[in-house]
């Protein structure tokens, strides 16, 4: 069936591919793997109760949940069917329960075709749909032909063109154009940079049970094949070799999946339109619109700062958490050097200065900060101190102000702001960097606190609400503040008005 | 028409700072005192019930009982306070809130980013005819601004207003405003 084919024949009902059931059930499985790992790892909960309950037993749950897996998904592409109406996805599901979903092409604001390894030879992907109010995914068609997933795409996303058209702030960009293109160096700087590198660390602990309970089983093989009289004699070496090896691997890990995620990463721009694609294995392709574009955050971790790297994330409606930005949650562009970022964010805002005369807030903050964290650390060392009795505690408690001090003025450091040209910049963070950016007017709603302390030294905070999360400015003078406030809102209301005399729906409403 | 960015005359622009906002109702003072010695009880309650205080020492139960007779006559007076400071107000194009003692905070939320506004109420609220109105925007889970302390008229009235606004500024071709 070719595209345009495929494209006149979306307005009838269209089943999702026959083998889409075999990747239900492969997607299910590691879903439910993924989700219970911690559990059978973690705690060792899991795996006192397998050894509990025998490996045959175990065998026979294992064949039944499968079994009965395959009936689920079986059922669910049964009943599982869409067609495009109009501009309408219309999308009928549901194991137990009917469920009829619609989404208008205009209330899309993300388009993504994944293309897993183990769906490629069936030329099938995974097309999914986010709408401003969803927090998450709101439709997927989790396997279906690839020419129908790229009719959908064109037939959803030529709404949102032909709105940018009748805009005059849509850049002029008539034909597609590569924006950035990702290079080998790039994304292995931006593996070496990632902060995941914690993470993995972390998730690596309840293997180190798992692997101390293995060892004391097979003491006799361990001492034979380790040098275990070589670590007695030199610890400090032995444990340098150790630490070494275990960064090693992680660094290898954190690679290993930037690659898988990042590979062969293209961002083309068609007038309103920027579309990703990356992916080793696992293909995807998103697409972000710029008239549903809300904020724009430059992220640089703590070895990034040191790599002069960093990456963007392209925020729309609805917040999305720090993991899933780096699932995929969000439209992330890594891999970029200081002066690609900043050139980047300027495509995205012509008027924008990146990072440009950035002014730290007054230093109270520091103080403020320190104290809070300070009290903070005393409070629950006192309380171990008293609850355990170990005079270690104690210790601690007398260090807090020292370790209150130092972060006092990390964070102080890191906190900066600009408002120029009607943008916004705040940079928040204490070892690493988030700077984000966006015009005054998407703000959605704005806050002023003043505490007794601030009111003293005439000072406020000011609180920007926008629609893909909060953005603070402490410990502001209070002119500044109210300058802002006024100048944010005067740029929200004026916008609205003029659109709403001119009958011309801004984006924030059309939300 | 090209793309202009002309300066902002500051002088010109409507100032939060100098804004005369209006209190809230008289009724929700003791209201507000009542729901926050209401916040304690359970933990009174539970104490009273299962701390056998024959097991503590003898100065314990006078040192607590010392504690709560200081302890929610300022709890109270702090409610009350807290609940006269508050104040709202509605102007041309947006509304503003403005709550709390030690720590002012002052909230303006334009009305053309309102997608949503919900009237809600306690049953302590509801002895007392207060009303609350939860005002939502896009991309927020959770009400961006909740202006408490109206009577219930009164925040009818708010309310219908609001909507009222929201639908002036709706397109032609889009929907109403949801309530």
């Amino acid at each position: 069936m070719t595209e345009s084919a495929a494209n006149n024949g979306l307005s009838c009902w269209h089943r999702l591919s026959p083998w889409a059931v075999l990747f239900l059930l492969l997607q299910g499985s590691l879903r439910f793997a993924r989700d219970n790992l911690p559990l059978v790892l973690g705690a060792g909960a899991g795996v006192a109760f397998l050894e509990q309950i025998g490996p045959r037993e175990v065998a026979i749950g294992g064949v039944f949940l499968a079994l009965l897996a395959a009936v689920l998904s079986l059922r669910y592409y049964q009943r599982f069917r869409f067609r495009l109406d109009a501009d309408v996805l219309v999308v009928q599901k549901g194991l137990f329960e009917r469920t009829e979903l619609k989404v208008g092409a205009e209330r899309v604001q993300h388009m993504a075709i994944d293309e897993p390894v183990y769906m490629r030879p069936f030329d099938v992907v995974r097309f999914s749909v986010d709408t401003p109010g969803g927090k998450g995914t709101e439709v997927e068609l989790p396997g279906i032909a690839r020419n129908v997933a790229e009719a959908l795409r064109e037939r959803l996303g030529r709404q949102q063109v032909a709105a940018a058209d009748a805009t005059e702030a849509s850049p002029a960009v008539a034909t597609e154009e590569v924006v950035f293109r990702a290079s080998a160096r790039g994304l292995t700087l931006h593996g070496i940079a990632s902060n995941y590198l914690f993470v993995y660390l972390a998730a690596a602990v309840p293997f180190l049970q798992v692997a101390e309970r293995l060892g004391r089983e097979h003491w006799q093989a361990v001492e034979g094949f380790l040098p275990l009289g070589w670590v007695v004699e030199r610890p400090v070496m032995a444990a340098t070799l150790a630490v070494s090896v275990l960064v090693s691997a992680v660094v290898l890990l954190s690679l290993t999946l930037v690659w898988w995620r990042f590979y062969g990463f293209t961002l083309v721009q068609y007038r309103d339109r920027f579309t990703q694609t990356s992916g080793l294995l696992n293909r995807q392709h998103q697409v972000l619109t710029l008239s549903k574009l809300q904020s724009v955050e430059w992220v640089q971790t703590p070895v990034g700062r040191l790599l002069r790297r960093g990456f963007l994330v392209c925020k729309q409606y609805g917040g999305v958490s720090e993991q899933e930005e780096r699932a995929g949650g969000s439209f992330l562009v890594p891999a970029l050097g200081l002066e690609a970022g900043r050139a980047l964010s300027r495509r995205f805002w012509s008027a924008l200065a990146p990072e440009s005369a950035l002014s730290t807030v007054h230093p109270y903050y520091r103080r403020a900060m320190a104290v809070r964290f300070g009290l903070a650390i005393a409070a629950c060392a006192g309380l171990l101190a008293l609850v355990t009795g170990a005079g270690a505690w104690w210790w601690l408690a007398l260090a807090a102000p020292f370790v209150a001090m130092l972060f006092g003025h990390l964070r102080w450091r890191a906190v900066a702001w600009c408002y120029q040209g009607g943008f916004v910049q705040v940079r928040r963070g204490l070892l690493g960097r988030r700077t984000a950016m966006f015009p005054a007017a998407n703000a959605q709603a704005v806050t002023i606190t003043q505490s007794w302390f601030q009111r003293r030294r005439g000072l406020v905070s000011l609180h920007l609400s926008v629609a893909s999360g909060p953005v603070s400015i402490p410990f502001i003078p209070a002119a500044d503040g109210y300058r802002i406030a006024n100048e944010v809102l005067y740029r929200v209301e004026k916008d609205e008005a003029i659109a709403g005399a001119t009958g011309m729906p801004t984006d924030s409403k059309r939300a | 028409m090209g793309f202009t960015n002309k300066p902002i005359e500051q002088a010109s622009l409507p100032a939060v700072e100098t804004l005369a906002l209006a209190p809230v109702s008289p009724r929700f003072a003791p209201y507000q005192v009542l729901s926050a010695l209401a916040q304690w009880l359970p933990l009174v309650v539970l104490l009273w019930l299962f701390i056998p205080f024959g097991m503590l020492l003898p100065w314990v139960p006078g040192v607590l009982a010392m504690l709560a007779m200081i302890g929610l006559p300022l709890l109270a007076a702090l409610a009350w306070i807290e609940a006269k400071r508050r104040e709202f107000g509605l102007r041309e194009h947006d509304v503003v809130y403005r709550s709390g003692i030690l720590v002012r905070r002052t909230t303006i939320l334009p009305l053309v980013r309102i997608q949503h506004v919900e009237t809600v109420s306690g049953p302590l609220e509801r002895l007392f005819d207060l009303l609350r109105v939860r005002c939502f925007t896009a991309g927020g889970a959770s009400a961006d601004l909740v202006v408490r302390g109206l009577r219930q008229e009164e925040a009818e009235q708010v309310r219908q207003y609001l909507l009222g606004r929201i639908r002036e500024q709706e397109p032609a071709s889009a929907g109403g405003a949801n309530d």
